[in-house]
């Protein structure tokens, strides 16, 4: 009885700090909105890591030149969708018989899968998107790399 | 009193470690959200709930056992918890999932056996805690003693 006592006073008092903390981040976890999961065509942190030394995996960000700049996943090749049609012909040879793992700033931003889905629309199959991306690789104190 | 010593040494042990697995699940909650997503278990309308609040059962367990306080309570959470963490894995591992464990957010290894192994020793480890008690230099030995003052007058 003294055991199930103290077991419930702890989850409730784990409840109750859970969520004055979540409240109290600058960026709450929205509760009732499920995180977006991980689709077929996603690809998890964890596996994305092991391909940073695979030869034959080219990275590609989808972020914006200007936050490119500050620091990328190292080696990859910056593609948004609006500059897509104007680039791409200058990258297709490099994208070629690769495994491409295109990443954007974080699971809300849709870029990633507008180029995953321009890819695959230019005959590319192998191409997977890191949802959580490159603040979850930042997090997770990946290495990263600046452009001069 | 050796008992109660190692009783002491274990219970820090595991809040040490149940402190280092919570806390940077509570700083880096997208990673754990990729860790938890992975295991392709949860429905996706309960993951952000999971994120939120599992780190926090662990480091407020992990805190009640550091000082001894609801210390059997707080070993029943650490031997849930790890019986949670020993059978997703094993679920993962049978599935043949090539994923990342998520035990400790930013270590990403690939999940193996052993982690099915740690977990289990964990839950021994709780279990041994929730039988024996919270050993020496617990604040549960002082309010015990408080509330029962008239125990410590017997002869």
């Amino acid at each position: 009885m003294n055991t199930l006592k103290s077991f419930f006073t702890l989850l409730v008092v784990s409840l109750i700090v859970a969520l004055v903390h979540n409240a109290g981040r600058p960026y709450p976890i929205a509760l009732s909105q499920p995180l977006p999961a991980l689709a077929p065509g996603d690809v998890s942190l964890s596996v994305a890591k092991t391909r940073l030394k695979d030869s034959s995996t080219v990275f590609i960000d989808a972020r914006p030149q200007a936050v490119y700049v500050r620091g990328h996943i190292p080696g990859a090749l910056q593609l948004t969708p609006v500059e897509f049609q104007h680039v791409f012909p200058s990258l297709k040879d490099r994208f070629q018989g690769k495994n491409l793992i295109v990443y954007c700033s974080g699971p809300r931003c849709p870029k990633a899968e507008r180029i995953q889905r321009s890819l695959k629309g230019e005959g590319l199959e192998d191409v997977l998107v890191l949802r959580v991306g490159y603040k979850a690789w930042l997090e997770a104190g990946l290495p990263v790399e600046r452009s001069p | 009193m050796k008992t109660r010593v190692m009783v002491l040494l274990i219970r820090l042990a595991l809040a040490y470690l149940f402190l280092r697995s919570g806390v940077p699940k509570v700083a880096y909650p997208l990673i754990f959200a990729d860790a938890v997503q992975a295991y392709e278990l949860l429905p996706s309308a309960l993951v952000p709930s999971v994120i939120v609040v599992v780190p926090w059962l662990e480091i407020v367990a992990a805190l009640a056992l550091l000082v001894g306080l609801l210390t059997e309570g707080a070993a029943l959470l650490t031997g849930l918890l790890s019986l949670s963490f020993a059978v997703l894995v094993t679920s993962a591992l049978w599935r043949g999932l090539d994923i990342s464990c998520g035990c400790f957010t930013t270590d990403i290894s690939v999940i193996q056996w052993r982690h099915v192994v740690f977990d289990l020793v964990l839950l021994a480890m709780s279990f041994l805690v929730h039988q024996k008690g919270p050993g020496v230099l617990a604040l549960d030995n002082l309010f015990r003693r408080r509330s029962t003052p008239s125990a410590d007058q017997e002869p």
